[in-house]
């Protein structure tokens, strides 16, 4: 499972995200849902998406739960990957060439 | 055990499929085994 966000700088807000999911429909399901749910949220928007949250849109039944913690897991990844970089290129402009 | 037809619906026509440039700044990826070694 890829989960992709793409951030607008200037306002934090999540402009496009793109899933890759090779897995069960389930898996496929939630990472589809997960893209659809964190477009027009701001990153810290996007982390507050719960996996029981895409349990009950999608009606997944106890035993594909996890593929809605994987979903939450992606996005909460995603997010994090993006802050990690755009704080390691304030580092870098601000930190007069020293790696953080 | 039945998938809901929005499992259905959405694994038949899935939203948003594809990728970004991973280099990108303003892109975050966050991804897991095992698709990580294939990309």
């Amino acid at each position: 499972m890829k989960l992709q966000i793409k951030v607008d700088d200037a306002t934090g807000v999540i402009v496009d995200a793109k899933f890759k999911t090779f897995g069960c429909g389930s898996a496929i399901a939630s990472s589809s849902l997960a893209t659809e749910w964190v477009k027009g949220r701001t990153v810290d928007q996007a982390m507050e998406i719960k996996n029981t949250d895409i349990v009950q849109e999608l009606a997944l039944p106890p035993i594909k739960i996890h593929c809605s913690v994987l979903a939450e897991d992606a996005i909460k990844a995603a997010v994090d990957d993006y802050k990690k970089k755009k704080s390691g290129s304030v580092a870098k402009a601000t930190a007069s060439g020293k790696p953080a | 055990m039945a998938y809901s037809d929005k499992v259905v619906d959405h694994y038949n026509h899935p939203r948003n499929v594809g990728s970004f440039a991973k280099d990108d700044a303003a892109v975050g990826t966050g991804s897991w085994a095992p698709l990580n070694a294939a990309t």
